[in-house]
C-alpha cells in the first residue's frame, strides 16, 4: 500500500473521528434521536471497513466490538445512556491513538474498553467473528423534506397547550419554514378570546422520520388536524434538479385544479399575484407555497455547494506557495521602485501590471489558507464536557461566529491558549451547582465562545457567567507575590491584567485542571507570538470575558517604517495611536526620567535607540510613536518616521529568534532588511526595568534612613 | 407628529402580557378604542410577553379597522416579546392577507414602520 | 427567573424523586399530597406547571384538573398527569377534564424532564 493512500485514509479518519465526537455530544443531549444514532453507527462502520482495507487490523477489530453494541442501540435493544456515550468517547480517543501509532495489537486500555462494551451487552461475545466488509457503507444521513399541515382545534388553549412550543420543537428537528394561516381570524365583534383560529403550513427538512414528527404532537393528536406528506427525498449521490414551479406546488397541495391553472398560464404577471387578484387562492396559501419553493431551493443549493469539488492539499505545500508569493511581493516592490526611478514608460506599465497581478495573487494565496474557526470551536465542546464532569460542575458551551475565517497557522496556534482560558473559566470562574443555586443563578454555567471580524483582525471572546474577578483580591495577591508595590495605583482593568503576569494564581488551592497558575501567562505569551492582544473585562459575581484580538494572517502586516541611525524598523500599525515630535530639550528630559508629557498626561517613554543598543546621537528633533500596548500608552522615540509599509513577514532564523523586542524581519523594495518590533515585549521590558529602578531607589532610601 | 395626533389619532398603550390569560380584557380594550375614532395607534413599548392569542388579537383588530374603514397602526413594533413570538409562530409574511394586503399587513417584512 | 412547578402525588417517595429531579434541573418546586392540598397551596404558589398523579385520596387528579380549569389563574396552565399503561380509560377522562399531557409510570428522570420541557419550553 502506498504511503499517500495511508495518509489520505488517516486524514479522512481524523475528520470522521472529529465528526463522531460532535455526534456523540449531540446524542447525549438528544438520546432518542434515531438519526443521530444512525450516524454514529455509520462513522464506526466506515472506520471499521476502511481500517481493514488499509492494514489497520487492530483498529478494525476494536471498532467491530463497538459497532456490535451500537447496532443493538440502533435496533432499540439497548438505550443511549451517559455511560455508553462516555465509553464510546473514550473508544473514539483510543482509535485516534491507534491510528497515530499504527499498532497491530490491542493494548490493555483498548481491551478494557472492549470489556466495558461487552459488559453493556451482558452476553459473552461468542468466538464467531464477522467478516469485515471491504466496502464501507457510511452513507451520510438521508434527509427528507416534509410538508406539514397543523391545525389545532379551536379550544386548544383550554388544554394548557401552547402551540408555539410545538412549532419550536419542529424547528429544532431540522431546517424549517413555517407560515401561519390567518384567514379564519374573525373580526373583534365575533372574536372568542379563548379560541385558536390559526393553522400552519410547515416545510421541514430533517434526518428524522415521520414518526418523530408525529411524536411532537403526541399530547394533542386527538385535538388537532395533522397532515404530513413527504415531498422530497435527498439523494446526495444524484444530480440535483430544480424544484417545482409555483403552479405545480399549488396543484400538489390541492389549492388549484389543472383546469383553473391552465387559464392563468402564459400571462405576463407572476402567477401568485394573478391568483390572489382573481381571489382563486388565498394570499397566505400562496405565501406557504412560495416558502416551500424557496426552502427546497435552498436545501438543494446546499447539496450542490457541498458537492462542489474540493481538493485536499498538504498544508506544507500551501505554506511554500505563500512563501513564494512573499518573495514575489518583495521583488515586485523592487521592480516598481526601479521603474518609477527610471524614465521608461513601457517599463512603468509593465511594473504596474505586475503590481496588480501580485496583489491579486497574494490575496488569493492568503484566502486559500483561511479556514473557519468552527473546526477549533467544536473541539472545545468535548473539553467542556470532560472538565465539567471532572470538577462536578454543570457547564454548557455556546458558540457563535463559527464561520469566521482565520489563517490556518493562527488557528493551529490558538488551540492551546483557548484551552487554557476555557479551563480557567470552568475551574475558577464557574461555581459549583449548589453555590450557583444559592446565588440565584441557573445551576448550569455557560461558556460563551464567539468569533467575529473587526477590520483586519478577528476578535475571539471567551465569556463565562461565573464568579468574575475581584480587582482588590487580585491586587492583594500581586502585592503578596511581589509583582507590584502596595502603593501602586491600578485601575480595575490593570488589576485584571495582573492574571497575565508570570507566577500569578487566583485560586486558593491547586487543582488538577488549571494547575498552579501557570495558565494565563502562557496564554499571554502565545497570543503575543501571534501578534495579538488580550483584553479582560469582568463584573464581580456575573462572570468575566477574555477577548483576543488577532491578525487575520501571520504572513503580512501593515506597519510603520521608522529609522534609528542606519537601522530600519517596522512597528505594527495596529498598535499605533499617533506620532509626535519632541525637541532636543524635551527629549533629553524624557530620557532622563523615562517619562514624557503628552497633552498633560505623563506617559512612559522608551528610547528605542537605547533599548536596542544602537550607537550614535539622536537628531535634534526626535519623533515619538505613541503605541497602545499592554493596556497602556507608551511613547517610543525614533529618529525618523518614513511611512506606512505593507510588510511580508520573514521569521528570523533560530539564532536571532529570541532577540528581545524583535519579532521578525522584512525585506524592502530596495533589498534592505527592516526588523519588525515586538512592541508588547518592549513595553514589558521597560516596565520591569522601571520597577527594578524604583525598588533600587527604595532600597537606597532604606539605607540612608538606617 | 403632534399635529396629526391632535386631529384624529388615538393612542392605546398596551402593557404587560399580550397572552391568552389577558385576551378577554384586551379584546374589550381594542373594541372600545377602535370605536373612539378613525385612527388608532397601539403602543407596544410596555409589552413584556406575547403568545399566539396576542398575535391573533392584533390581527383581528387590524381586520376590524379595515372593515370599518379605519386606520390601525402599531408603534414600537420592535419590542423583543413581539419579535420573538413572530419568529416562532411564523407570523412573518410577504403577502399579507385578504383583509390587509401587501405592506398594510403588520406581519410583512421586519415590521418597522 | 426559574419556572415554578407544583407536584401533586400521594406517594412520598415518588414525590421526592420528582421534586429532586426538577430541582436539579433548576426548577422551583412545591409539593402537595393530594388534590385538595394542591388547590390550597396553589393560591400562594403561582405555578407555571402542575404535575399530578391520578389516584389520590381526598381529591383525585381528574377532579383537581377540572377544578383548576375553572380558576382564571390556571385556566390555560399546563397540567401533566402521571398514569400507567393500563389506565387507558382514565387517560381519556383526564384529557377531557383539561389535562395537557401525561407521563407513563414508571419513568426515568430524563423522561420526566423531557415532558416538562415539552410543555414549558
Amino acid at each position: 500500500m502506498e504511503d499517500r493512500h495511508i495518509k489520505a485514509f488517516k486524514e479522512e479518519s481524523y475528520d470522521i473521528l472529529g465528526e463522531l465526537e460532535a455526534l456523540l455530544l449531540e446524542l447525549e443531549e438528544n438520546p432518542r434521536d434515531a438519526g443521530l444514532i444512525d450516524r454514529v453507527f455509520g462513522t464506526m462502520h466506515t472506520i471499521k471497513g476502511s481500517g481493514a482495507m488499509f492494514g489497520f487490523d487492530a483498529v478494525s477489530e476494536f471498532t467491530h466490538e463497538i459497532e456490535t453494541v451500537l447496532d443493538m442501540v440502533r435496533d432499540g435493544i439497548l438505550p443511549v445512556t451517559s455511560g455508553l456515550i462516555r465509553l464510546t468517547l473514550s473508544a473514539r480517543d483510543k482509535i485516534l491513538e491507534m491510528l497515530d501509532s499504527g499498532t497491530q495489537s490491542l493494548d490493555e486500555e483498548a481491551l478494557a474498553i472492549v470489556a466495558g462494551f461487552r459488559k453493556m451487552v451482558e452476553v459473552e461475545e461468542p468466538e464467531k467473528k464477522e467478516e469485515t466488509t471491504a466496502f464501507p457503507s457510511g452513507e451520510p444521513a438521508v434527509l427528507n423534506t416534509y410538508r406539514i399541515l397543523f391545525k389545532p382545534r379551536s379550544d386548544i388553549f383550554a388544554t394548557g397547550t401552547n402551540p408555539l412550543l410545538l412549532l419550536a420543537e419542529l424547528r429544532a428537528m431540522g431546517e424549517s419554514a413555517i407560515v401561519v394561516q390567518t384567514d379564519a381570524i374573525p373580526l373583534l365583534a365575533d372574536y372568542d378570546p379563548e379560541a385558536c383560529y390559526v393553522s400552519w403550513e410547515i416545510v421541514l427538512t430533517t434526518a428524522l422520520d415521520e414518526n418523530a414528527i408525529r411524536d411532537v404532537f403526541i399530547f394533542i393528536e386527538d385535538d388537532c388536524e395533522l397532515i404530513i406528506t413527504r415531498i422530497f427525498e435527498h439523494d446526495p449521490t444524484m444530480e440535483c434538479e430544480n424544484y417545482r414551479r409555483l403552479g405545480e406546488i399549488l396543484l400538489d397541495r390541492g389549492e388549484l385544479t389543472p383546469e383553473v391553472l391552465e387559464t392563468f398560464l402564459g400571462r405576463h404577471k407572476p402567477l401568485g399575484e394573478q391568483l390572489v387578484e382573481a381571489k382563486v387562492v388565498l394570499p397566505e396559501k400562496i405565501e406557504a407555497a412560495l416558502s416551500e419553493q424557496e426552502h427546497v431551493r435552498q436545501v438543494l443549493q446546499r447539496d450542490r455547494d457541498r458537492k462542489a469539488s474540493s481538493l485536499r492539499v498538504d498544508a506544507a505545500r500551501l505554506d511554500s506557495l505563500v512563501d513564494l508569493v512573499g518573495e514575489l511581493v518583495t521583488v515586485q516592490a523592487r521592480l516598481s521602485q526601479k521603474a518609477a526611478g527610471g524614465n521608461d514608460p513601457e517599463l512603468q506599465l509593465i511594473a504596474e501590471s505586475v503590481e496588480r497581478l501580485t496583489e491579486e495573487l497574494r490575496d488569493n494565496a492568503m484566502s486559500i489558507r483561511m479556514v473557519p474557526i468552527g473546526t477549533l470551536f467544536s473541539r472545545f465542546r468535548r473539553l467542556v464536557h470532560d472538565l465539567a464532569g471532572e470538577l462536578g460542575k454543570q457547564v454548557q458551551i455556546i458558540t457563535e461566529g463559527a464561520a469566521t475565517e482565520l489563517d490556518k497557522t493562527v488557528i493551529d496556534q490558538l488551540n492551546e491558549p483557548l484551552v487554557h482560558i476555557i479551563r480557567n473559566a470552568i475551574d475558577h470562574g464557574i461555581e459549583p451547582p449548589s453555590q450557583r443555586e444559592a446565588l440565584g443563578k441557573s445551576t448550569k454555567g455557560t461558556i460563551y465562545l464567539a468569533a467575529e471580524h473587526a477590520g483586519a483582525s478577528v476578535v475571539i471572546s471567551i465569556s463565562d457567567d461565573g464568579a468574575g474577578l475581584d480587582p482588590e483580591k487580585l491586587k492583594a495577591k500581586a502585592v503578596e507575590k511581589g509583582i507590584i508595590n502596595q502603593d501602586d495605583d491600578l485601575s480595575d482593568e490593570e488589576c485584571y491584567a495582573l492574571i497575565l503576569r508570570p507566577g500569578f494564581s487566583t485560586s486558593a488551592e491547586v487543582t488538577g485542571v488549571s494547575g498552579r497558575g501557570v495558565g494565563m501567562d502562557v496564554v499571554k505569551r502565545s497570543i503575543d507570538s501571534l501578534r495579538g492582544t488580550i483584553g479582560i473585562s469582568s463584573r464581580p459575581g456575573q462572570g468575566m470575558t477574555v477577548s483576543l484580538r488577532l491578525p487575520l494572517t501571520l504572513a503580512i502586516i501593515d506597519g510603520l517604517l521608522v529609522s534609528i541611525g542606519q537601522g530600519l524598523f517596522v512597528i505594527p500599525l495596529s498598535v499605533i495611536d499617533e506620532c509626535v515630535e519632541l525637541s532636543r530639550d524635551e527629549a533629553a528630559r524624557s530620557r532622563e526620567r523615562s517619562m514624557m508629557t503628552f497633552r498633560g498626561e505623563a506617559l512612559p517613554y522608551v528610547s528605542l535607540r537605547a533599548a536596542l543598543g544602537i550607537e550614535g546621537d539622536p537628531p535634534d528633533i526626535e519623533k515619538v510613536v505613541l503605541v497602545n500596548a499592554m493596556g497602556k500608552k507608551t511613547g517610543f522615540s525614533v529618529d525618523q518616521v518614513i511611512g506606512q509599509h505593507q510588510t511580508v513577514i520573514k521569521t528570523l532564523s533560530r539564532v536571532y529568534g529570541n532577540v528581545e523586542g524583535i519579532s521578525g524581519a522584512t525585506i524592502l523594495g530596495d533589498g534592505t532588511v527592516a526588523l519588525i518590533l515586538d512592541v508588547n515585549q518592549l513595553v514589558m521590558a521597560e516596565r520591569s526595568d522601571s520597577q527594578r529602578k524604583s525598588q533600587i531607589i527604595g532600597l537606597r532610601r532604606a539605607e540612608t534612613v538606617s | 407628529m403632534n399635529d396629526t395626533k391632535s386631529n384624529d389619532q388615538r393612542q392605546l398603550l398596551l402593557e404587560g402580557e399580550l397572552t391568552v390569560n389577558q385576551a378577554a380584557i384586551l379584546r374589550r380594550k381594542l373594541l372600545d378604542a377602535l370605536a373612539e375614532g378613525d385612527w388608532l395607534e397601539i403602543d407596544l413599548d410596555q409589552v413584556t410577553a406575547v403568545d399566539l392569542a396576542g398575535l391573533q388579537l392584533l390581527c383581528s383588530a387590524h381586520r376590524t379597522a379595515a372593515a370599518e374603514g379605519k386606520r390601525l397602526t402599531i408603534k414600537n413594533t420592535m419590542v423583543p416579546a413581539l419579535q420573538e413570538a413572530r419568529t416562532v409562530s411564523g407570523f412573518i409574511m410577504q403577502q399579507g392577507c385578504r383583509f390587509n394586503s401587501g405592506t398594510d399587513c403588520f406581519w410583512v417584512g421586519g415590521m418597522e414602520q | 427567573m426559574s419556572k415554578r412547578i407544583m407536584t401533586v402525588e400521594d406517594s412520598t417517595s415518588l414525590r421526592e424523586m420528582i421534586t429532586f429531579t426538577l430541582g436539579e434541573a433548576g426548577y422551583e418546586v412545591a409539593e402537595a399530597a393530594d388534590g385538595l392540598d394542591a388547590l390550597a397551596k396553589l393560591k400562594g404558589f403561582k405555578a407555571d406547571l402542575i404535575i399530578t398523579d391520578l389516584n389520590m385520596p381526598n381529591m383525585n387528579g381528574i377532579e383537581l384538573t377540572r377544578s383548576l380549569r375553572t380558576d382564571p389563574g390556571y385556566k390555560f396552565a399546563p397540567i401533566i398527569f402521571l398514569t400507567t399503561e393500563s389506565q387507558l380509560q382514565k387517560k381519556q377522562a383526564a384529557k377531557e377534564a383539561g389535562a395537557t399531557g401525561w407521563i407513563v409510570k414508571p419513568f426515568k428522570p430524563d423522561q420526566l424532564l423531557q415532558v416538562v420541557r415539552k410543555v414549558l419550553g
